[in-house]
């Protein structure tokens, strides 16, 4: 009966006096993207991007229909650091911000110059945020800048952004891990940068349906940040897989090379001249889906050596030169063609890393570490210092497994091709 | 165990005496009122020479004509001495039927009329002929109505005790089957039956069922579920730990497993002893199907069955407490379908659960012709006009409506009722304390679950206690070769039911 | 009131699982960097020997609990006294338990909810399965959830295989040595060697002898593997540094689970098996307590009651525990450590094996 009456008790307590975390749906603001940016006074400004719910219920009698078009919100405030921002922010806010989702952190070129020591620290601490975000610099730009502007294909801007990014062949939704990752490794870091572009040509509306291209965000590439957590530079979208591929977690990626027709007979002839960028001459794409580093330190010397082995696997998709990828030993002319065009990309990405930003953002020293632990004790402490001296040896192996649906290519034979 | 009460209450039983008029008066006296009780008189020159008495309607008159009224009206006819019939005489030679026997004793004529049997006073004769002529209104063997099957036998229980014992010894062959026979309730006088398969089944559980039967006092049993509630282990559980069913092969095959039966005269519900919670997720289908299709389908059965129980709460806990864990598409779906509501979501979907039960309990109940209006008017127009008017959200309705489905997918009834029961008070506790509510709640559910002991048999047997032989019919179905084990806890030892299959 | 063994095997594991996964990583991968594994391999041999003695020490008397034959062999006062350690040892690890099951309620789900509901409704659950059930329960809610628990893990384990960086693991011993290695190993070694409280469960077993052994050493094995398996995830998702400064690295690694865009946060589900486990320590710890109590006091029948007695201490403690707020450095470190782990674990039954095999042998050179 005690029992009986006991349990009665605390449950009728527990109903009562219940519910200390419920937080119903409709008084939360779902904030899908925080924005952080530096004033000129030193103050921190933020900005939320937020669920717009109301819009489909006022959009007529159809309920849960899908034809919202923009929404979302944004919403901003001063701030000493996130926290004191959001508390700010709240003062303007009908809903609680429940940063449960806040999957893409944007950060401003003014923030990211200054460093991002001082701000980041909440985005791993806070027990309510997930660990796989994005974290993305805007490109001489404000956050707020960047995600005021509402994108076409998707009702979200921090939606549009993060499923950009999943396109990049980087690792997916991970940036903020890996920049927590590699700042505790060499001291360095990279997060994918975020630039505002307007359309490469302005075209008029002529009618109200119309849609010619408009301002919108675009992955620029990556920033690299200095063991000081300062940004160092940027890497652009022809550059920042260099890294990737090295560090092992490219996944897919086109190239794409001219192939002069009087290349054609001898392999790996003018190489330089497919990469003056010059636009004239017939170009050669491959896509490539499986890549492979393998980065061996050579510890002969005062100053450590690397060969790095970068190998890679795709087939040819687009062929404008006059090459007939029916015969293999042609293909293989591509295969070396292409070799040579991307040792020297990487080689040229390699340096500016090492000369310009002088931060190891491959994991150079990490190989050292891992393979030669002993003699990285001597190396570890001025590897800032040793880095930009340090020698590569690039070499790249492409295996070409596939030429398309078509060997010839459908059109007729060209200028310089091969008569049969 | 006959009728022990009466013995009680009278040492001396009461004897007939010789003069017919003297017994018919005690007859009389006794039915005072029971305005179905009929006599029939024989009276041969005057004097009354025989008096039959019978219950109209239990009565079979055919055969009472032919077999007892003509050939005593034509031995009265030929001898005129009053008490010359004698004993042998009037059973045998004239009264031609199988079914007949003297008895001395008043209680028991009045018994036998109860039973509806025809009852024969001859004058000087201090006895009474008792022949065993009953024809009761019955209805035919019918489909079984609870538990559909799609390919098995058609045939089902009845009210009629001994049709119901017949459709068992018609399946099962074997003087093993024991159909030990005993009588319940002071008042109604019900008969009961204990059936088990010698041989196979633990003596101490046919001791424990006998003991727990015997144990019974009550004044009448209306139906099996009154003799369920009181040898049940625990009363105070959601649980049904008595299976019952309506279909003979079901009997039969728990049989076979050394379970006991309960067959209860009124009744077409047999109940079996000892039930695990495994038994009542086992639907006949499973062991007419393929074997694959089979297991493939009790997984189905299994998951439905618990989302049935889990789906509302799960939806509040993520959506009012753990929203960071629902993939963000599905929030924002969410909190669009949602903006406007009224409700907080735990009411929502208390509300929700409380009208779909409502829904069906009335559904139950419909007469037939408005049926279906009804229940176009609660599923069409309440569910489509309360998300138009913004009173509930949609994805609210879905899982109500989900979970309504899934609660009819366990193969017994009650065992669904448990689960939609407790459904209300996890729905509170998810209220309460969100996702940790939950896992606390079902905590406490499986350890009362696994403190269950049905007649000594752990509830979630085969499983928890593990007995690896018999997960064979748990985890999957397989093949019927294959299942040759019984559960060491329904046996004195030997757990093999039949041989290995030789190739 | 009987388990079988395979239900020992499945409590055991379940006990060494839960508490270790949450607590003991974070402390061995500060040591020992990213050789934790090394240490979790060590720790799980060490737990080995521990769970070898005193199941040896048990299987001299089957049918007493620890309680029982210390006064056996150490005589009425040294057996009494001897085992004082214990019954404070066990009433503060309920309320440590239920301290940290607290701290990481309020971190990952509830936040606002106040400490005595989140440890009074646990408490209450777990007093009414000691209460109601008794150790069959326990042990057979173990049965049931122990190997739902073993699929939760491995799907997390193959959810998150591809978020694995293996060159994370080097270099191996170079950056550490046999010192901090075998720091990192105190840890999760002082939590495996609770096994220890086998010696208050062996009566309980249907058959105790060489199979209840058996199934103890493998419970221990097995979820030291489990817990092997779970360290070199951590390391090799965020690497030594990162998941030496998280304070629940497990759950943050099962948080990055991420397949198809719509699976993804099992932690949840992981959450929940945990706190099965929680569930089935926490009971089998008031279980022991009641029961030894009762025994201590020579009330052995009343050890229902006594439990009740327990859970309100226990609730007590917990909530001092939790309002006093020692760090959890110094809990694990200044007293788990520095005096459960030699004294409880290693040396008592140790010492009682030692007296029980020099009064067996002299008993039999008397006879001889």
């Amino acid at each position: 009966m005690f029992r009986k009456i006991s349990s009665v008790f605390l449950a009728l307590s527990l109903i009562l006096t219940g519910c200390w975390d419920r937080q119903e749906l409709n008084d939360q603001a779902i904030v899908l993207g925080w924005g952080m940016d530096l004033m000129e006074n030193g103050e921190y400004l933020a900005t939320a991007n937020l669920v717009l719910p109301l819009v489909s219920k006022s959009g007529g009698q159809e309920s849960g229909g899908q034809s919202s078009t923009s929404g979302f919100m944004t919403e901003s405030a001063f701030g000493k650091n996130n926290r004191d921002a959001e508390q700010n922010m709240q003062r303007k806010l009908s809903r609680v911000l429940f940063p449960g989702h806040r999957r893409n952190i944007f950060i401003g070129e003014k923030l990211a110059e200054k460093g991002v020591f001082s701000i980041m620290d909440e985005y791993g601490r806070s027990p309510m945020v997930r660990p796989r975000s994005n974290i993305f610099v805007v490109k001489g730009g404000t956050a707020q800048e960047a995600m005021s502007i509402a994108y076409q294909l998707e009702a979200n801007p921090a939606i549009a952004v993060q499923k950009i990014q999943e396109k990049s062949g980087a690792p997916i939704s991970r940036s903020l891990l890996d920049f927590f990752i590699m700042a505790n490794g060499t001291g360095c870091g990279v997060m994918p940068a975020l630039s505002i572009e307007t359309p490469e040509v302005n075209t008029d509306k002529k009618t109200p349906e119309d849609s010619p291209p408009q301002t919108t965000l675009s992955l620029y590439g990556a920033a690299v940040f200095n063991e000081k957590l300062k940004l160092a530079g940027y890497l652009n979208y022809d550059e920042f897989w260099v890294r990737l591929w090295i560090t092992n977690r490219l996944a897919f990626r086109n190239f794409t090379t001219i192939i002069n027709s009087i290349d054609a007979d001898k392999p790996g002839g003018a190489a330089a001249d497919a990469l003056s960028g010059a636009t004239r001459g017939k170009t050669v794409s491959i896509n490539v889906d499986t890549f492979k580093s393998q980065i061996t330190p050579v510890m002969t010397g005062a100053l450590p050596k690397f060969r790095i082995l970068l190998e890679g696997k795709g087939f040819i998709e687009e062929n404008n030169s006059p090459l007939n990828l029916s015969r293999p030993d042609n293909v293989q002319k591509v295969e070396a063609r292409m070799n040579q065009y991307l040792e020297a990309r990487i080689k040229k990405v390699l340096t500016k890393v090492q000369k310009d930003f002088k931060c190891d953002i491959f994991g150079f020293g990490d190989t050292i570490h891992h393979r030669h632990p002993y003699q990285w004790k001597k190396l570890a402490a001025d590897w800032d210092t040793i880095f930009p001296d340090i020698d590569m040896d690039i070499t790249v192996k492409l295996n070409l497994t596939g030429t398309g649906l078509t060997g010839q290519s459908l059109l007729p034979t060209r200028d310089g091709g091969e008569e049969k | 165990m006959e009728q022990q009460q009466t013995a009680k209450e009278h040492n001396e039983p009461e004897r007939l005496y010789p003069d017919l008029a003297f017994n018919v008066e005690r007859m009389e006296l006794e039915f005072l009122g029971c305005s179905d009780i009929m006599y029939r008189n024989c009276s041969i020159d005057g004097t009354n020479r025989a008096t039959l008495i019978y219950v109209d309607g239990m009565c079979d008159t055919h055969a009472v004509d032919e077999f007892v009224l003509q050939p005593l009206l034509e031995h009265f006819r030929r001898s005129t001495k009053v008490n010359e019939g004698r004993e042998a005489e009037l059973k045998e030679v004239f009264i031609p039927t199988l079914q007949i026997r003297i008895v001395y004793d008043t209680k028991e004529v009045i018994q036998a009329v109860l039973r509806g049997e025809t009852v024969i006073f001859t004058e000087g004769n201090a006895f009474a002929m008792v022949a065993s002529l009953i024809k009761m209104e019955k209805r035919s063997i019918e489909e079984a109505t609870s538990e559909k099957v799609v390919r098995g036998p058609r045939d089902a229980f009845m009210e009629t005790l001994r049709t119901n014992t017949s459709l068992l010894r018609r399946r099962i062959r074997s003087s093993k089957l024991k159909l030990e026979s005993m009588t319940l309730g002071s008042i109604t006088e019900t008969d009961i039956v204990i059936g088990y398969m010698e041989g196979i089944v633990k003596e101490s559980l046919i001791k424990e069922v006998r003991a727990r039967l015997q144990k019974i006092q009550i004044d009448g049993v209306i139906h099996s579920s009154n003799i369920e509630e009181y040898i049940e282990d625990n009363v105070f559980s959601p649980f049904p730990q008595i299976q019952n069913t309506e279909r003979p092969d079901v009997a039969v095959s728990s049989l076979l497993e050394g379970k006991v039966i309960i067959i209860t005269d009124n009744t077409p519900f047999v109940l079996i002893v000892p039930m695990t919670y495994w038994s009542g997720l086992q639907a006949v289908d499973d062991y007419t199907d393929r074997f694959m299709y089979a297991t493939f389908v009790r997984w189905i059965r299994y998951t439905f069955v618990h989302t049935s129980l889990l789906l509302p709460s799960l939806y509040v806990a993520l959506t009012t407490y753990h929203l960071q864990v629902v993939p963000t598409p599905l929030v924002v779906s969410i909190a669009f379908a949602r903006e406007g509501v009224p409700l907080p979501a735990v009411f929502e979907a208390l509300i929700m659960e409380f009208i779909f039960e409502g829904l069906r309990e009335a559904g139950i109940r419909l007469p037939q012709q408005v049926g279906p209006a009804v229940s176009i008017a609660g599923a069409l127009v309440i569910g489509q006009a309360v998300v138009a008017a913004g009173i509930i959200s949609t994805p609210m309705v879905i899982i109500v409506s989900l979970t309504g489905i899934a609660s009819f997918a366990f193969p017994l009834y009650n065992l669904g009722a448990a689960y939609r029961m407790l459904r209300f008070p996890l729905l509170i506790a998810a209220g309460i304390l969100g996702f940790y509510g939950i896992v606390l709640f079902l905590i406490m559910l499986s350890v009362h679950m696994v403190t269950l002991k049905p007649f000594g048999i752990p509830y979630m047997a085969p499983y928890a206690p593990l007995s690896m032989e018999n997960l064979n019919d748990v985890l999957v179905r397989a093949p019927k070769y294959k299942m040759r084990r019984l559960m060491p806890w329904l046996t004195n030892g030997k757990t093999e039911r039949f041989p290995k299959r030789t190739k | 009131m009987k388990i079988n063994n395979r239900q020992l095997f499945w409590m055991i594991m379940m006990l060494e699982i839960g508490i270790n996964l949450l607590i003991s990583m974070t402390a061995t991968i500060l040591y020992a960097k990213q050789d934790a594994w090394i240490s979790y391999i060590l720790a799980g041999g060490a737990g080995l020997v521990i769970t070898y003695i005193a199941s040896k020490l048990s299987s001299r008397y089957p049918r007493q609990t620890l309680i029982e034959y210390s006064v056996t062999i150490l005589g009425k006062w040294g057996g009494k006294l001897i085992v004082i350690p214990f019954i404070l040892q066990w009433f503060w690890v309920i309320s440590l338990i239920l301290r940290d099951e607290f701290l990481f309620i309020r971190l990952s789900v509830l936040y606002k909810t106040p400490a005595w509901v989140v440890i009074g409704t646990m408490l209450g659950v777990v007093i009414y399965t000691v209460y109601h059930g008794g150790i069959e329960a326990i042990g057979r809610v173990s049965e049931l959830w122990g190997p739902i628990l073993m699929i939760i893990l491995a799907l997390t384990f193959a959810l998150t295989i591809n978020n694995l960086n293996w060159p994370m693991l080097l270099p191996v011993y170079a950056d550490t040595g046999p010192g901090p290695i075998m720091q990192g190993a105190l840890a999760p070694v002082s939590l495996l060697g609770e096994s220890v409280l086998l010696m208050m469960l062996f009566p309980f077993v249907e058959h105790p002898g060489k199979g209840t052994r058996k199934a103890v050493l493998l419970g221990v094995a097995l979820s030291s593997v489990m817990l092997l398996f779970g360290v070199l995830w951590v390391i090799m998702t965020f690497g030594p540094a990162v998941s030496g400064r998280l304070q629940f690295p497990f759950f943050e690694m099962v948080k990055l689970v991420y397949l198809m865009e719509f699976i993804q946060n099992m932690d949840i589900f992981v959450m929940a098996v945990w706190l099965v486990c929680i569930f089935v320590k926490l009971s089998i710890y008031m279980f022991i307590t009641s029961y030894g109590v009762a025994q201590w006091t020579g009330k052995t029948g009343s050890w229902k009651k006594i439990s009740l007695i327990v859970a309100a201490v226990s609730f007590i403690l917990t909530m001092l525990v939790i309002i006093l707020n020692p760090p959890a450095g110094l809990l694990l470190k200044g007293v788990w450590i520095t005096y459960v782990l030699p004294v409880n674990m290693i040396g008592i039954p140790l010492f009682l094996w030692l007296v029980s095999a020099v009064k067996a042998n002299f008993h039999t050179d008397i006879r001889r």
